[in-house]
């Protein structure tokens, strides 16, 4: 696991994000009466053949953004980059290319896949798709990734309904594949897998990010997944991140409160583990209506009373280690601090 | 007949309904000392494609106050178990072919169906996964969390109000009065849960059944629940059984582990011991391929293979086909379950943990070696 984030440029680049969902009022004449903020400016980088995973509570957005990146939403505001070009601009063949170099699986193996169809159909449906292969070219490939995600190639005329749920989720892993992508967005990965498979699944996302090159983006809430496939993390909250930074920094120094209450309540593998118990009270507030300042402060531990009027922002607290907190001089903005110490 | 008479616990709850606390009167009348015993327990499911053994000869003893973990894979029979403990087994496919289901002196299996009525809800409840399908979407919180003390309790008018009330505030809901007109809908997943753990205390039952109760809530919620649970327990002292698949979760909140494969107890330890030296070679590899959050590794350890179908299990062990440490005599026959507890002082264990630790491997008979 390389630590450091390669000098080179990044893969993909996620700049400054806005998704804003509009919700309606009236019947006849709908108008916006409000905006749900999905994702509310979130930047981060993938450098090619890196990990990077996103943590956080459901309805954080972090799904949200990778149907943005997918092209499934259009953004609202901010820049996604891949290879250096913006992808709201692609078009036509440019466009199909994109699609093909990023691959994604989904949690549940049993509803990704459609029951109509053949192995060899699901798995050759992105080359169909984003490409002009031959049909004899898309059946060679479907049998090299078939055997590369360890099922027998034979099994390629076969349906869902006759697999296991890991093979299933093989057979997902396969699709993503198939187009031979270098992004591969992952989901949720293994939470829909019995336990004595998810060990199985990952190491082969492993080996197959190593054999291939590839990059990930991991969305996973396990976090035990998430520190052993990510080389960086991001920690989400309603919409926002709060926490950036290399795996090993986040899980062993964690700065924002957020992140340390959601790594008390991942709870210890082991039982002689003790780890200091933070039960945050409270839900998280409804992104249609979020907090003013910062959006953690009515659940935090640690609140001040500046943390309910400015907003805090994401700025390097340590070398290499971004965190929104005013907990951290770094996340008050400038004018905010002026006037606090006046 | 040893069930206490509702009459006398009816006017025990509501004279002390106006303090709002927990009331030792009506501690004194339920049967909190009941232990519950399931013993060779067998649910199948006779199917167009065969029998189905679902739960296979189950043994365990439930201590009152105490909370013991069922943990296994889907389809492992956990939750039939559970199930089979409340005679819910979905009829005709499934049935209770043998064992007993011992709650005191009483076995449940042989009461009749109104006896059972009594039972359900009043001495044993349960808290099922998810708070969306086990709530019914029609009904107010008032009328869902009263229900059981109406039936149960004989409670009406305003006494149940005030009942409901009590309960609410039990589970921690803020503002219990304007909640209790609530519906389901208008409630977050959290609290949804919440109002079930209320529904399932209403009776103040001696044995709780909650069945996988945080899987569909967040981490952070997941923690204020299993606290809200524990701190429960304290409180109305209750003896739990935990279904669930995460080991984190068995490592917090429960005192003794049973592991299940296939329809099967293969490994039960007290908690710590189960993690710090399980027997089973199901458990210990489950244990070893669960990836840390503490811990950075290049590779997990992985069980080859995958669980079998419940439809055609191989003779012997279930297990053996993945088992590194197969031999001969576990593809021919099952193994008995045997007391390994003496491995526990030869390891040099503290002599405290001296509590049974069993496992169903022929690594711990002389036949195997």
């Amino acid at each position: 696991m390389t630590t450091a984030v390669a000098a080179e440029q990044p893969l993909l680049d996620v700049r400054n994000v806005r998704k804003y969902f509009p919700v309606n009022k009236g019947v006849l004449f709908r108008r916006p009466v409000g905006w749900i903020k999905a994702v509310d400016d979130v930047a981060f980088t993938i450098a090619p053949g890196q990990t990077f995973g996103l943590v956080g509570e459901s309805g954080c957005g972090k799904s949200t953004l990778a149907k943005l990146i997918l092209l499934l939403e259009p953004l609202t505001e901010g820049e996604i980059m891949f290879d250096q070009q913006s992808v709201a601009q692609l078009r036509g063949d440019a466009l199909k290319r994109y699609r093909a170099s990023v691959g994604a699986v989904f949690q549940d193996p049993f509803s990704s896949l459609s029951p109509r169809m053949r192995v060899r159909e699901i798995v050759g449906d992105p080359l169909t798709v984003t490409t002009d292969t031959s049909n004899r070219d898309i059946e060679e490939r479907v049998s090299e990734v078939l055997e590369q995600v360890g099922l027998n190639p034979a099994t390629a005329s076969n349906y869902p309904h006759e697999f296991s749920g890991g093979q299933r989720q093989r057979i997902a892993i396969a699709r993503a594949l198939s187009a031979s992508p270098r992004l591969v967005i992952l989901d949720e990965p293994v939470s829909a897998l019995d336990a004595s498979i998810r060990a199985q699944i990952i190491n082969l996302l492993k080996s197959l990010q190593r054999e291939l090159g590839l990059s990930y983006l991991l969305i996973a809430h396990d976090l035990g997944t998430v520190r052993f496939l990510s080389d960086q993390v991001g920690v989400m909250y309603l919409g926002q991140l709060v926490e950036k930074s290399t795996s090993r920094e986040v899980f062993t120094n964690p700065m924002h409160p957020y992140t340390r209450a959601l790594l008390s309540a991942a709870l210890p593998v082991r039982p002689d583990v003790q780890r200091e118990e933070i039960v945050i009270s409270g839900e998280v507030p409804s992104p249609l209506d979020p907090p003013s300042g910062c959006r953690f402060y009515p659940r935090c531990p640690a609140a001040m009373s500046i943390c309910e009027e400015v907003e805090p922002v994401l700025a390097e607290a340590e070398a290499g280690h971004e965190v929104a907190c005013h907990l951290y001089p770094t996340s008050t903005p400038v004018e905010a601090r002026r006037q606090t110490s006046l | 007949m040893w069930l206490p008479c509702p009459d006398d616990l009816r006017s025990i709850v509501t004279s002390h309904l106006t303090d709002g606390a927990p009331t030792d009167a009506v501690n004194a009348v339920v049967p909190f000392s009941s232990r519950l015993e399931v013993i060779d327990l067998q649910t199948w499911f006779y199917t167009r494609r065969g029998v189905v053994k679902a739960v296979d000869g189950v043994s365990f003893t439930l201590e009152p106050g105490e909370t013991l973990g069922l943990v296994g894979e889907s389809g492992s029979g956990k939750s039939i178990t559970c199930l089979s403990i409340l005679r819910l087994v979905p009829e005709p496919a499934g049935r209770i072919v043998g064992g007993e289901v011992r709650l005191g002196d009483t076995d449940l299996l042989q009461l009749s169906r109104h006896e059972m009525e009594q039972v359900r809800g009043r001495h044993v409840s349960m808290v099922l996964q998810d708070p969306m399908t086990s709530l019914n979407p029609v009904f107010n919180v008032e009328k869902q969390v009263g229900e059981g003390s109406m039936y149960h309790l004989g409670l009406h008018g305003s006494g149940l109000k005030d009942r409901v009330q009590q309960l609410l505030r039990w589970v921690r809901i803020p503002a219990p009065d304007v909640r209790a007109n609530d519906y389901p809908h208008q409630m977050s997943g959290g609290m949804r849960q919440r109002i079930v753990g209320a529904i399932a205390l209403s009776s103040q039952p001696s044995v709780l059944i909650a069945d996988e109760p945080t899987t569909s809530l967040d981490v952070t919620i997941q923690a204020q629940y299993l606290k809200l649970l524990k701190d429960l327990q304290e409180e109305h002292r209750f003896s739990m059984i935990f279904v669930t698949h995460d080991f984190g979760i068995v490592a917090r909140v429960c005192d003794r582990v049973a592991v299940m494969y296939a329809g099967k107890i293969v490994e039960m330890a007290p908690t710590r011991e189960l993690f710090s030296a399980p027997r089973h070679p199901y458990a210990r590899a489950l244990i070893q391929s669960l990836p840390d959050p503490d811990v950075e590794v290049e590779w997990l350890t992985t069980i080859p293979g995958q669980p079998p179908s419940l439809y055609d299990l191989p003779p012997g062990c279930p297990f053996a086909p993945r088992c590194s440490d197969a031999m001969d005599i576990c593809t021919r026959e099952y193994p008995p379950t045997f007391e390994t507890g003496d491995l526990a002082s030869a390891g040099g264990l503290a002599a405290g943990a001296a509590a049974s630790h069993t496992a169903a491997c022929w690594l711990y008979g002389d036949r195997g070696k």
